[in-house]
Parts: structure tokens; sequence; C-alpha cells
């Protein structure tokens, strides 16, 4: 694994890339995208492990994290959905000039899933998404906003994040701007918007089960080899103690073999 | 917005198997400071609960004062370590590796060992273990620190709620036990032995949780090892701390020397989820880093 620091002097990031031991000319490229919040946390070892299986595999994987999360500069209170997206196009330039790779796949877990969507609206680069649990529709992240506040003693005021008065509420850590939870409340993976995208996977793994039904029909109508591979995972306790949904990690493996 | 730290990601040990990041000051340093090293806290990688090693690294690194954040093997971006018999020599040999780094960068500079949860309890295991290490923050060590007035602080504040009046009024034999319990003895909720008469620590979590006497050993060997101690406390773990000198009241004898610390930051979890409790923390350590001779 190759520390990278990229972005610029006011947005500084930091990557982590994952070289294949034995790389042929020509090869592919995975960018990851990592979940927001809490999930950050859970998944970071999950998400080292499915790196690491990309490189054992002959494909180069680069993590990163967005301005104000992890290793990179700043706060979350400086979160804008549009600044992760550049973040990630900028990711997306620095993997591609580190490995040389002709293909780039993105895959992204939860909110990540929504910017991976976002920045193939911009980028011409990747051929193929890997939504994991992804958040289709921004209106759900803030739906399950309430939920995650219950668990931590707080409620999302009423009108909240559009009242002109809406405060920062800060749930496990990660400080929730109104004009962030507007911004993600605006979007939805839109497979029409997509630049360069031929394929798709879905992976599901949150149980219950989410809905994903109409991201599923905006997939179909828009003519894209969609797979979907369900991989049940238990419960959140699971995660916290460190284990790995292997079944998962394999799906997003093979779909990139 | 400029920044007043540099930031280096390093692979180290003697098998480059570890990952860490080493924080500095863009402005002048201070030789005498000490270098700051931050230990995994439970399974959470180098950033720290909710970012709070970052943030306090970047804080002090401000104020001059270097620090070096670490993924122990297996966690984050450190590889497991082969050839080990315990997790406890996994994390011994891990940090003294981390040690070696930070004096390999600085050899003069004094390293102070900061940890959160069970990484409080590896700031004193390694702290005591290594000579190199002149100064602990264990920050929220798990341990037997009820006192009278800890389990009347905590029944005032079950009072006030109406889930505990709830759950009274169905399991009202349950409530009489706990209460027993809590007010008698050395025999907690769960069954555990916390007290006098147990051997210096009690198996269970991530780490284990030191009994009084077993920590009340620890402080002693600290002031006779000369190593400088400050013990963070949050009211992240009620059942563990509730009020600003339940240390000293566990602890009296032992916290009158000058090299045993403590401080309570009222109010914050045990993961610092609010920005005001990690400004609080750095406020702590920041100004015990510079009231303090190492």
């Amino acid at each position: 694994m190759i520390p990278i620091s990229f972005g610029t002097s006011r947005r500084a990031l930091l990557g982590l890339y994952d070289p294949p031991a034995d790389s042929p000319p020509g090869n592919r490229a995975v960018l990851i995208c990592n979940p927001w919040g809490a999930l950050y946390f859970w998944s970071y070892g999950t998400l080292r492990s499915l790196a690491r299986r990309y490189a054992d595999v002959g494909t180069h994987a680069m993590r990163f994290d967005y301005f104000g999360c992890g290793e990179s500069g700043g706060d979350m209170t400086e979160a804008s959905l549009s600044g992760y997206v550049d973040d990630t196009l900028m990711a997306i330039e620095e993997l591609q000039a580190v490995s040389a790779a002709h293909t780039i796949h993105v895959a992204g877990a939860g909110l990540g899933a929504l910017i991976a969507s976002l920045a193939a609206a911009q980028s011409t680069a990747p051929t193929q998404l890997l939504l994991w649990d992804p958040i289709a529709e921004g209106s759900d992240f803030l739906a399950g906003l309430s939920p995650v506040a219950k668990l931590t003693g707080l409620t999302v005021p009423q009108g909240w994040p559009d009242a002109t008065d809406s405060e920062t509420l800060e749930l496990f850590g990660g400080p929730v701007t109104p004009a962030f939870a507007r911004e993600v409340g605006r979007e939805r993976i839109d497979p029409r918007s997509w630049r360069s995208v031929r394929s798709v996977l879905l992976v599901t793994t949150l149980r219950p089960a989410t809905n994903h039904a109409p991201l599923l029909r905006r997939l179909e109508e828009s003519n894209l080899t969609v797979r979907v591979s369900e991989c049940p995972w238990p419960n959140t306790e699971t995660n916290l103690t460190g284990a790995i949904p292997v079944d998962a990690l394999d799906a997003l493996v093979d779909a990139v073999a | 917005m400029t920044m007043d730290y540099a930031e280096r990601a390093h692979l180290f040990g003697v098998s480059d198997n570890l990952f860490g990041i080493h924080c500095r000051g863009t402005g002048p340093e201070h030789p005498d400071e000490p270098v700051v090293l931050m230990v995994s806290a439970g399974l959470i990688h180098r950033v720290g609960p909710n970012r709070t090693y970052a943030h306090l690294a970047r804080a002090l690194a401000e104020q001059g004062v270097p620090s070096f954040r670490f993924d122990l093997s297996g966690i984050g971006d450190s590889d497991r370590r082969e050839g080990v018999s315990s997790l406890q020599k996994a994390v011994a040999h891990d940090i003294a590796e981390a040690v070696a780094f930070v004096k390999s960068l600085d050899s003069e500079r004094p390293v102070v060992l900061l940890g959160i949860c069970s990484g409080a309890f590896d700031a004193v295991e390694s702290g005591l273990a290594d000579p190199r290490i002149t100064g602990i923050v264990p920050i929220d060590p798990q341990g037997s620190f009820r006192t009278p007035r800890h389990t009347a602080v905590h029944y005032v504040r079950r009072m006030a709620t109406v889930s505990s009046w709830r759950n009274a009024l169905r399991n009202p034999a349950q409530t009489l036990r706990a209460a027993h319990q809590r007010i008698v003895g050395t025999i907690d909720e769960r069954g555990i032995d916390t007290g006098e008469s147990s051997p210096t620590l009690v198996r269970g979590g991530v780490r284990p949780r030191y009994s009084r006497r077993g920590l009340g050993d620890k402080l002693d060997e600290i002031i006779e090892a000369e190593l400088t101690a400050l013990f963070v406390f949050t009211e992240g773990l009620e059942e563990n701390y509730g009020y600003e000198d339940q240390f000293r009241d566990c602890y009296p004898v032992q916290c009158k020397h000058p090299s045993v610390g403590h401080a309570f930051i009222p109010g914050s979890d045990h993961t610092f989820t609010r920005r005001a409790d990690r400004d609080a923390l750095v406020e702590l350590v920041s100004a015990w880093i510079k009231a303090t001779r190492f």
C-alpha cells in the first residue's frame, strides 16, 4: 500500500493506493468511495480488505478520504456533496496517473455510491459502477437521519433542514449541516446522467433490505448491463467486531475480473 | 485556508507492517516538548473515534508539539503480526516499534503515549514496560472507580429519566438486586467481581479492566518509575465514572503525587462525538504538556 497526497493546497486529500504485485500493461483499476459518517469508521477494515483483494487479483485499487473526513484536511462541518464529487474526480485522475490503467471502475458504499454516480455524470473515465447498499435517493438519506438521531438521544427538529433556523446535527460524531443535508436531499442516482458507464453491479447486504426497485427500474431503462448480488449481512453489531462480509467482497471483486 | 501543520504517512516496524501518520507544525518547534504517540482505540483506525486523534494531532502541531498516530497490527492499515502468542504481546511489540520509529526521527524528544479506551490500558502497560516512554495520557481507562458518591450521582441521574422509572416498575426485583449489588458490593450487574478481592485485572471486553487495587498498584509503579501521567475521564462510561474528582476519591494517596494528574470532561461521551468535547480534550492535553517537565 502506498499513501498518496493529492488534491489542492486548500483541499488536501489522502489516498491509499494498493498496486497489484504483478500488473500487466493495460490493466484495470478500481476507485473505492467511502461511505460517510459512522459507516466510514465501521467499514474501514472491510474496504481495506476489498482493496487488497483487488490487488491480489491484478487490479489497481485506491481508497481516499473526502475533504473533512478521515486523514484528509478540513473538518466535517465543511462537508459539501459537490465538494465530495470534486474530490472523487481528482481521485479518479490520480488513480489513472499512478496506475496507467486503461479501464476504471468506481465502487461506492452507502453515500459513497451516490457520490460515485454524481462523479460518473462528470467524468468519462468510469466504465462500471459498483454500488454497495447505495443511497439511491438523497431523500432516503434524510429519512434515515431520524432513527440515527434517536439512537443518540437526539431528535431531528420539525422542518429540518429546510427551516431557516436549522442547526447542524451531530450524529455519531458526524456533523450534518443543513446545507449538506439539503444538497444530498436534492440528488439521486440517475443512470441517464452517466457519460461512460456501461455496466453496474448492485450489491445489497443490509437487513431489512432496502427497496431498490425504483433504482433498478431506472437502470433497466438505461440499457446498461445490470447485475444484482444479494449478500445478506446480519447486523451492525457483527460489523463492530471487525468481521468482514466475504460474500459481498467476492461479488465486488468478481465484477471487475 | 492555510494549514499550520504538515503530515507524512509512514510504513514502519521491523517488517514495515505498521502504518502511521507523523504530524508536525510548520512553525518553530520546541525541542523539549514531547512527541505524542497515539494508540488505536478499540478497532477504530488511527484517526481515532470521530477523528479525535486527527483533530488532536493537528491542534498540537499548531502549538509546536509533534505527534504520531498509528494503527496497531490488524487494525486500519497495519498488517496482522505473525508469530506472537497473544494480542497483548502483539500490542506491546507494536508500541515498542512505534517508539523506536519516533526516536529514529528525533532521538532526544521525550515520548508521551496517549490512548482512548483500550488505548488507555495499552498506554499504562507499555508506559510502565518501556523506559523510553516518559509520559502517558490514558483516556477513559476501564476500571473499578465506583464510590458512594458515584452511586449517588448515578441514582440521582436515573431518577430523572422516565425510562428508569418504567424499568424499575416493570422489574422491581431486578432493580432492587442491582441496587444492592451496586451499594454493598464488589459484584456488578453482569456478575463481574470488580472489587478489592480481585487480582490486578478483570477479564472482559477488548482489553482487561483494572480492579481497584490493580490500578492502585500501577499508580505506585508509575510514581516509582518517574513516569508522568494524566488520566482523563469522560461521562461516556457512566458505570465507570461520573463526577469531577472521582479518581482522587479512589486513589487519594497516589493523586497527591505531582506525577499523577487527572481530569474530567463533563458531558462528553466516550467517543468524543461532539466537537466541543474534542476541543476540550485538546485544551486539557496541550495545557498538561506545557505545564509538565518530561
